[in-house]
């Protein structure tokens, strides 16, 4: 089963442009949502930072 | 003209600006998380500058940056992972086939939108005080009490005022703890037969008869 | 239209739209919502029970059902499912309408419609909305929020 945030999480809005992102929703996403440091962060009480990805690292966004 | 609308036309009007609201602006209806926003402003308006970062950001340098970190995470770009699952988008009625990319979300019914900016909230909350002006104005009611029952037995003085605020502190409390109200549990939730959204619903309103009941035996 | 501007002005039309409709249709007025809960059944004062309310209600939820099959079956609305304050939540919130004949959106219509000590109601509703938030981060509750 997938992950119920998808379909407010903008991380995944943004894997689903290119194809060489589905890597990301293949791994996480639509697989192992537990590991995703968004889910986890978002199931602890915390708000997700929007340029969280998936693995902790975040976008730099200069 | 102080007679309310007939049952199935409040209906007919509830659920269209429900949905409606869904189709123009893709974001569930709902009033309580919207109202909770402005209990924490600083929080908030920093999560819109996030928020607007990432759709803000030059797309090519995104794009750039999202590789890079794809190629250090996983250490291919484009290579689906083997046993990868189903297409991205959960229900694809183009047909999409294997060596095709992602599902474009717009193929596979709407997406929710991002979080709207405080600001438009603001707008929001502000515009559902205007339209309670607008029909009171409009029918002679302005100003009028709380009602007929609740004036003779509730009245506006520090009783009435403790009880409002008391009951304003459950709703407020209550409505941030089931992650809904009237709006986002009982018309949009409900009507997208959410489990959480229809146990609140049907929770919410049987604890609301009891009181009520109760209240009544008092009242009578 | 850009982006932004189209957003203030659906929001703030379809915040009109519901205003009003609430206003009309009785939500803000204690007395009615009190026949609501009543279940039309019980008198309430000099007022006879009338389930008018209740069926607006109640029929307001098929109908949206109804809308969002046939317009926006494909599309992915945020879930909703069922968590640890779900029950209780909807207790408190259950019980706080009934005494205010206000849910937060019949509150601010109340403001609209000049019944200031809508300002009391208020006033809980937004204090009660930030005591959950300094709860929910002493106890570890998990979030609800369907904003984000």
């Amino acid at each position: 089963m997938a992950c119920a945030h998808t379909p407010t999480c903008p991380l995944f809005s943004l894997f689903t442009m290119k194809s060489s992102l589905k890597v990301w929703q293949d791994r996480y996403c639509m697989d192992k949502f537990e590991e995703c440091n968004r889910y986890q962060l978002a199931h602890a009480g915390d708000r997700v930072p929007p340029n969280m990805l998936p693995n902790g690292r975040s976008l730099q966004l200069t | 003209m102080s007679g309310f609308l007939p049952w199935w036309l409040a209906a007919l009007a509830l659920g269209a600006i429900t949905v409606g609201y869904w189709i123009a602006v893709r974001r569930p209806l709902g009033v309580s998380g919207v109202l909770a926003r402005f209990t924490r402003v600083r929080e908030e308006l920093e999560f819109d500058r996030g928020v607007a970062a990432v759709n803000r950001a030059d797309p090519i340098a995104l794009e750039a940056e999202l590789l890079a970190l794809t190629q250090e995470a996983f250490g291919t770009v484009g290579a689906p992972l083997a046993g990868a699952t189903a297409p991205a988008a959960p229900e694809v009625g183009s047909g999409a086939g294997v060596m095709e990319p992602a599902v474009p979300a717009a193929e596979a019914g709407r997406a929710c939108a991002p979080v709207p900016s405080l600001g438009a909230h603001l707008t929001f909350l502000g515009m559902l005080v205007v339209g309670g002006a607008l029909a009171a104005l409009l029918r002679g009611t302005w100003g009028a009490g709380l009602g007929e029952a609740f004036a003779r037995h509730l009245t506006p003085g520090p009783a009435g005022l403790a009880a409002l605020a008391g009951g304003g502190v459950l709703v407020g409390f209550g409505t941030a703890m089931c992650g809904g109200c009237s709006a986002g549990h009982g018309l949009t939730g409900a009507g997208r037969l959410m489990p959480g959204s229809l146990v609140s619903t049907g929770v919410y309103f049987a604890a609301a008869v009891a009181v009520a009941v109760a209240l009544g035996w008092r009242l009578t | 239209m850009n982006a932004r501007l189209f957003n203030h002005l659906a929001m703030g039309g379809f915040g009109l739209a519901l205003g009003f409709t609430i206003s009309v249709a009785g939500l803000s007025n204690w007395d009615e919502v009190h026949r609501m809960f009543s279940l039309g059944l019980f008198t309430s004062g000099s007022a006879g029970g009338n389930p008018r309310l209740l069926l607006a209600f109640g029929g307001a939820i098929l109908l949206s059902m109804a809308g969002f099959r046939l317009l926006a079956r494909h599309d992915q609305i945020p879930v909703k499912p069922i968590r640890t304050g779900t029950i209780s939540g909807a207790i408190l919130f259950g019980a706080g309408w009934a005494i205010t004949g206000a849910c937060p959106a019949a509150a601010l219509v109340q403001l609209g419609e000049g019944k200031l000590v809508a300002l009391a109601t208020l006033g809980g509703i937004l204090g009660g909305a930030w005591l959950h938030e300094k709860a929910r981060r002493a106890f570890h509750w998990s979030r609800h929020s369907c904003v984000d």
